[in-house]
């Protein structure tokens, strides 16, 4: 299959800093692909992610997006085809009502005004926000806002989408929901997606995890695979899934557990083979 | 100081096309000393209520009582000062009001505000700056080089320097990743503890509200719909799935080995109440 991104060599760094943010950032993603990229508060994630379509100029390396390689030439062809929504949707409103504003980067791009209302109309009934079109989006919930940013995303039918901690104001229902949509959209329309979080359950959700620390990429795996390392996601700043906490807690009462990562269905499973042997 | 809604109503933009209700009719007393969580879904009005709590909205119906303060909807702006200080807000992304030159004088800037000398104000800043646990060397930086996390410890701090009785918190772990917000976490809850404060905490995460509330509201499409402590709230899974909220990770897990077959009393909140209630009902064999 084809990559949708292709990162090779990536520096940059901070014209204040003579720290490196990214230092030598390898990775592919694959068309249709659900990759997370996690790491704690400062460990580049979103520094990647303004690399990726050209908002910040890598010192050197290629980025590689749509077959395309990022330069001044392509950069506004790279940007049609990848939407980001950031984390704090405040900074990405323009219309004075919700309509407007997913509207808003339709004109820019001359979609025709009949074709236009379908798309707005279609992304709002996606995250559920119909009913707000034509409410000010200043005057929205956190995460109602965050899902009108969504939805000025998804109208513009972008190959790729990258979340950045894009739910992180929507209650657990509403970000399950909201994954869930855009889980869908991949399957529908062979969306990437690169899911940029601290929610390790979101996480969880995605086909493989880039670990990010201090700008270098520490780990590439399945879920699995980054779980199994328990207690040492603590010291990176992440938080341990929550199975992995409970299997410790067991083991601690004597409890006996096969090694390696269980997800929680999966924990759930084994535990009731115990009960049901009692 | 006890906040009391007496019947509250507010509703946004009032007698405007953009008119739409915040809250309808609510009624609840947040206790002194208590450590209160509002949960709901997003749009549930959560936000709204809070900012009742120091008159930065009125009612447009009922009454709000704050200590010796009575508002309602015909009260005037003035002389709400002394309110303000005694209920500390800290808003979502409380690092977007930081604005002054060194983190000292944006900590200085609401006790010099409020008449405290300005030697008194920097020996809050450098007290405040300890109580949020950062180092006293950040008293000279731009609050603008800081990381995201130590700005909004700076941003509390400020509002702690007001040295309010009422700490109100609006998702205030929002962004941090999971280290720093165990750590905020960790913070308020020993300022809880250790001075007092009165603390209303609206948030998502149904793990803290656990972990640390004694109370709990519940608001729904603008109403106050349960009140209780975290035990009576997460005692009934199957009502708070219908109102979309959510289960603290443990009770979810509890929930899941129930619908197999396990029994809890009462249904579990942390994982070491989990395992404690488990290892009693799994096989003989496989533990010591």
């Amino acid at each position: 299959m084809d990559n949708a991104i292709s990162v090779s060599h990536l520096n940059y760094h901070y014209a204040d800093s003579d720290r490196l943010a990214l230092n030598d950032i390898n990775f592919d993603v694959a068309a249709g692909e659900w990759v997370a990229i996690i790491g704690h508060n400062g460990s580049g994630k979103s520094t990647l992610a303004k690399n990726l379509n050209g908002l910040l100029a890598p010192d050197s390396g290629t980025v590689e997006v749509a077959g395309m390689t990022l330069s001044e030439d392509t950069v506004w062809d790279i940007r049609s085809k990848i939407g980001i929504v950031f984390q704090n949707p405040d900074n990405q409103f323009v219309g004075a009502t919700v309509a407007d504003d997913i509207a808003f980067g339709l004109e820019n791009r001359g979609v025709p005004r009949p074709e236009m209302v379908e798309r707005v109309k279609d992304a709002l009934a996606r995250v559920k926000m119909t009913d707000f079109a034509d409410r000010e989006p200043a005057r929205l919930s956190g995460g109602q806002k965050q899902r009108v940013a969504i939805a000025g995303i998804i109208a513009q039918q972008p190959e790729i989408i990258i979340l950045d901690e894009s739910t992180s104001m929507l209650d657990p229902a509403g970000r399950q929901e909201v994954l869930a949509t855009i889980n869908q959209l991949r399957d529908e329309l062979g969306l990437t997606v690169l899911s940029i979080t601290h929610d390790i359950e979101e996480a969880a959700g995605a086909h493989r995890i880039i670990l990010l620390n201090d700008g270098q990429i520490k780990e590439v795996g399945t879920p699995e695979e980054i779980f199994a390392h328990g207690s040492e996601l603590l010291e990176l700043g992440l938080d341990v899934p929550y199975a992995a906490k409970l299997k410790e807690a067991l083991s601690e009462r004597g409890v006996k557990l096969p090694d390696g990562y269980l997800n929680e269905e999966r924990l759930v499973d084994y535990l009731w083979t115990l009960h049901s042997t009692m | 100081m006890d906040i009391t809604f007496d019947h509250v109503d507010f509703t946004y933009q009032a007698g405007t096309p953009f008119a739409g209700d915040g809250i309808k009719d609510v009624s609840v007393t947040i206790h002194d000393g208590s450590y209160t969580a509002i949960i709901g879904h997003t749009g549930s009005g959560k936000s709204t209520l809070l900012q009742h709590l120091n008159a930065l909205l009125k009612p447009t119906a009922g009454s709000v009582t704050i200590g010796d303060f009575t508002i309602t909807k015909e009260t005037s702006n003035k002389n709400l000062k002394p309110l303000r200080q005694k209920v500390g807000m800290v808003f979502q992304f409380a690092e977007n009001q930081l604005f002054e030159q060194t983190v000292a004088r944006d900590i200085a800037f609401g006790p010099k505000n409020f008449g405290v000398s300005d030697a008194d104000a920097q020996d809050l800043a450098k007290r405040m700056v300890k109580l949020v646990g950062l180092p006293e060397d950040v008293l000279d930086k731009s609050p603008f080089d800081l990381s995201g996390g130590q700005m909004r410890r700076v941003a509390i701090a400020g509002v702690l320097a007001m040295q309010p009785e009422v700490l109100v918190l609006d998702e205030p772990t929002a962004g941090l990743d999971p280290a720093g917000r165990h750590e905020m976490m960790a913070m308020f809850e020993r300022l809880h503890r250790e001075q007092g404060l009165t603390i209303v905490l609206v948030t998502h995460q149904m793990d803290d509200v656990a972990d640390y509330a004694d109370h709990v509201l519940v608001m729904e499409q603008g109403h106050l719909i349960k009140t209780g402590s975290p035990r009576e709230i997460f005692a009934d899974p199957a009502w708070l799935q219908e109102k979309q909220l959510g289960l603290p990770t443990t009770t979810q897990m509890a929930q899941d080995l129930v619908n197999k077959g396990f029994s809890f009393n009462p249904m579990p909140l942390t994982e070491q109440e989990l395992a404690d209630q488990l290892v009693p009902q799994l096989g003989g064999a496989s533990h010591e």
